[in-house]
C-alpha cells in the first residue's frame, strides 16, 4: 500500500517537475547565459557581470528605456482617467440600455488580434492625418490598456454602489460630487492604481501595435530588443531581458498587493 | 403655507414602475408630526421603493411628496431634510465612527468645536461614548447599528428613515434595540417612518401601521386596530394568525346580516353598514385563533350569543406556553379552524376524531373583502348538507 503511494506520488511530482520545467527553463537559461563570459550563447565560459555593466553605457538602450517608461506612464494615466469614468457610469446606472453592449465593447480590444489592432490604427491615423508620433502612441497604448483599468476599477465600483455608500453620503448632504471625492474616490483608490499598474506592464511590453505605428524616431524596449536580436542572441540581450523580467515581476507583485480585499487586510 | 396641524409629510398619489413591474400604484399617505409610522409588508411590496422615494433615491412616474407643505418630488436627495438608517449599515469603512457621525455636519461646514460637542451627544444618546476613534470595520452588527443611527440623527431631520434596520442583528439584540429605538423616538419627538418585513417589530414599536402588498397600502391604522378590525385576507393573515373563511350573505335586514359559513353553517350578524353586504356576494371573514374556544362536552355552556360550530378534533399540539387545537368545523377535507387556547385542559394528549365544539363569540368574527357572486352551480354542497 505505502510502496504504491509513493510510487503515484511520485510520478505526480514527475509530471509537476517536468511542466515547471518547461515554464521557466529558458527562463533559467537566459538568467543564467547573462553571466557568461563569452561573446556566442553555446559554451559556458565563466562568470561576468560586465553584461549588465555594458547595459548602462549603452546610450541607445537608455534611450529606448526612458521612452518606453514615459509612454507607459502616459498610457497608463489616459487608461486610468478613462477606464474610472466608464467604470463609474456603469455603476451609477445599473439599467441603462444597451449597458450590456457597452459593457462589451470594452473588451474588444482584449480579444482583437493585435495585427489587426496594429494595422487599423495605422490606417485611421494616417487617413485622418494624425502625425505617428509620441502622442498618438500613447493613445495607441492606452486604449491597449483600457480593459484592464476596466476590469479592476469596475469590479470595485460594483461593490461599493452594492454597500450604498455614496447614496448615504447623498443623504447626510453631500452633493454627488461630494459623495464621489469623500467617499468612493478614496475607497477606489487602491482598484485604480492596481489597474493603472497593469496598464503601465501592458504598455511597456507592447510589440506588435507600436511595431506598426511607432513613426520614425520612436524606439521603445521592445523595438531595440527586435533590431538587436537581428545580429544574434548575445549575452547583452539576456541581461537585458532578465532586468525587464525583474521589472515586471514587480509590477504584478504590486498589483496583487494592491488588487487584495482591502477588508482583508 | 401649511395649518399648524396638516401632515409633515405627505404622499400624494404616487405610482413607480421599474421597466414592466409597477412596484407602487398610486400611494397616497399623510405622515404626522412625531409619529412613529410602519411600512409593513412581505418583500416586493413596495414598502422599501416608497422609503426610497422619500429620500430622493427614486423619482416617483407620478405623483407627488410633500414635506411641511413644500414639494419636494425634484428635489436631490442631499436637498431633503430627511435622513436616512440604511439596511446594512453603509457606514463608511475608510472613517472612524467620529468621522462617520461628523460626516453631515462637515459637509455643512459647521465649526469643528461644535461638531465636535454635538457628536459626543450623539454618540452617548446611543449609548456609544468612548468610541470615537475606532474602526468601524472592527465593530459588531449591533454598533455598527448604533453609528449608522447616530450619523443620521445628529443632523435633527424632520423625518428619520429607517430601512430594516434591525434585519441583520440575531433575535434577542434585535428586541432589545426594537425598545430602545422606541424610547429613543419617544426622546427626541422626532418623526421616524420604519420599514419592516415582521409584523412583531411593527406591533412593538408604531404608532401607525401601513400594511403594504402587491404596491398598495391595504390598511393604516394603530397595531391594535389593523389587529383587531383587519380589513382584507392579507391583512388579517399578515398581522397576526388568522383562520380566514368565506362566507355568502343570504339576506340583509336591518342592520342584521344572515349570512352561510362555508356554505356549510347559517348564522346572524350584526354589522354596521348593512348596505355594504348585498345578498348573494360572498366575502372573506377571519376568526383569531385564540378567540375560538374549544369544548370538549356538548353541555358546556357557551357564551350568550357565541357561535357553536360542531366539529371533529384533528390535532392538539401542546407548545409550553400555549396549545394549538386544530378542529374540522367543515367535515372531513373541509377547512381547518385554528384555535390557541392556555387553558391546561389542552395539555393532556386527546385522540384525533373525537367530538369537538368550537364557540366563537359573533363580535370576534371580522368581516373583510368581498370574493365574488354566488352562483348556484358552483357549490354542490348547498344540496348535500342538510
Amino acid at each position: 500500500m505505502i510502496g504504491r503511494r509513493v510510487s503515484r506520488f511520485s510520478a505526480l511530482s514527475t509530471y509537476v517537475a517536468a511542466l515547471y520545467a518547461f515554464l521557466y527553463l529558458p527562463l533559467a537559461v537566459m538568467f543564467v547565459f547573462s553571466f557568461n563570459d563569452a561573446r556566442r550563447n553555446v559554451v559556458w565560459k565563466g562568470f561576468t557581470l560586465s553584461w549588465y555593466g555594458r547595459l548602462f553605457h549603452d546610450a541607445e538602450l537608455i534611450g529606448a528605456l526612458g521612452t518606453s517608461l514615459r509612454l507607459a506612464l502616459t498610457a497608463a494615466a489616459i487608461a486610468s482617467v478613462l477606464g474610472l469614468l466608464a467604470s463609474y457610469a456603469m455603476a451609477r446606472h445599473p439599467a441603462f440600455k444597451g449597458r450590456q453592449t457597452y459593457n462589451a465593447l470594452f473588451s474588444v480590444p482584449l480579444m482583437m488580434p493585435e495585427v489587426v489592432m496594429g494595422v487599423s490604427l495605422l490606417a485611421f491615423f494616417v487617413r485622418v492625418r494624425i502625425p505617428l508620433d509620441f502622442g498618438s502612441l500613447a493613445c495607441a497604448h492606452a486604449l491597449i490598456a483600457l480593459p484592464y483599468t476596466i476590469s479592476s476599477i469596475r469590479a470595485r465600483l460594483l461593490s461599493l454602489r452594492d454597500s450604498r455608500l455614496e447614496d448615504a453620503a447623498m443623504d447626510l448632504g453631500a452633493t454627488e460630487w461630494q459623495a464621489f471625492r469623500k467617499i468612493t474616490l478614496p475607497l477606489a483608490w487602491p482598484a485604480i492604481f492596481s489597474g493603472a499598474l497593469l496598464a503601465f506592464t501592458v504598455s511597456f511590453e507592447d510589440f506588435v501595435t507600436t511595431f506598426f505605428i511607432a513613426g520614425i524616431g520612436i524606439v521603445t524596449m521592445p523595438i531595440k530588443v527586435y533590431s538587436m536580436m537581428k545580429f544574434g542572441v548575445t549575452p547583452e540581450i539576456n541581461a537585458l531581458a532578465c532586468c525587464l523580467l525583474a521589472l515586471t515581476m514587480l509590477l504584478l507583485a504590486g498589483n496583487r498587493l494592491l488588487s487584495r480585499d482591502p477588508a482583508a487586510r | 403655507m401649511q395649518p399648524p396641524d396638516g401632515p409633515l409629510l405627505s404622499i400624494e398619489g404616487v405610482t413607480k414602475s421599474f421597466g414592466d413591474t409597477t412596484v407602487l400604484r398610486e400611494i397616497s399617505l399623510d405622515i404626522r408630526k412625531g409619529e412613529f409610522l410602519t411600512f409593513l409588508g412581505p418583500s416586493g411590496c413596495g414598502k422599501t421603493t416608497t422609503l426610497r422615494i422619500i429620500a430622493g433615491f427614486e423619482a416617483p412616474d407620478c405623483g407627488r411628496i410633500l414635506l411641511e407643505g413644500q414639494d419636494i418630488t425634484g428635489l436631490p436627495p442631499y436637498r431633503r431634510d430627511v435622513h436616512t438608517v440604511f439596511q446594512h449599515y453603509a457606514l463608511f469603512p475608510h472613517y472612524t465612527v467620529f468621522n462617520n457621525v461628523a460626516f453631515g455636519l462637515r459637509i455643512r461646514r459647521v465649526p469643528e468645536a461644535e461638531i465636535g460637542k454635538r457628536v459626543r451627544e450623539a454618540l452617548s444618546l446611543v449609548k456609544l461614548s468612548g468610541f470615537e476613534e475606532r474602526q468601524t470595520t472592527q465593530m459588531s452588527g449591533g454598533q455598527m447599528q448604533r453609528v449608522a443611527l447616530a450619523r443620521a440623527l445628529i443632523g435633527r431631520p424632520a423625518v428619520l428613515l429607517l430601512d430594516e434596520p434591525l434585519g441583520a442583528l440575531d433575535l434577542k439584540l434585535r428586541k432589545e434595540m426594537q425598545l430602545e429605538l422606541k424610547t429613543l423616538q419617544r426622546r427626541l419627538g422626532i418623526t421616524f417612518v420604519y420599514v419592516t418585513h415582521d409584523q412583531e417589530e411593527a406591533m412593538t414599536m408604531s404608532d401607525r401601521i401601513a400594511v403594504f402588498n402587491k404596491g398598495v397600502i391595504e390598511q393604516l391604522g394603530a397595531p391594535a386596530q389593523i389587529y383587531e378590525r383587519p380589513k382584507t385576507s392579507f391583512v388579517a393573515d399578515f398581522i397576526g394568525a388568522a383562520n380566514v373563511f368565506s362566507a355568502r350573505v343570504l339576506d340583509a335586514q336591518g342592520g342584521r346580516l344572515r349570512l352561510r359559513l362555508e356554505e356549510r353553517v347559517e348564522f346572524e350578524l350584526l354589522v354596521e353598514e348593512p348596505s355594504a353586504y348585498p345578498a348573494g356576494t360572498i366575502f372573506k371573514l377571519a376568526i383569531r385563533p385564540e378567540r375560538v374556544t374549544v369544548r370538549y362536552r356538548e353541555d358546556e355552556p357557551a357564551a350568550p350569543g357565541a357561535l357553536r360550530l360542531p366539529a371533529v378534533l384533528a390535532e392538539n399540539v401542546y407548545l409550553g406556553n400555549a396549545s394549538q387545537i386544530y378542529l374540522q368545523p367543515f367535515g372531513e377535507g373541509g377547512k381547518t379552524l385554528l384555535a390557541v387556547s392556555m387553558d391546561s385542559q389542552h395539555r393532556a394528549p386527546r385522540a384525533a376524531g373525537s367530538p369537538a365544539w368550537a364557540d366563537i363569540r359573533l363580535e370576534d368574527i371580522l368581516m373583510l373583502e368581498p370574493v365574488g357572486q354566488w352562483t348556484n352551480a358552483a357549490t354542490p354542497a348547498e344540496t348535500s348538507f342538510a
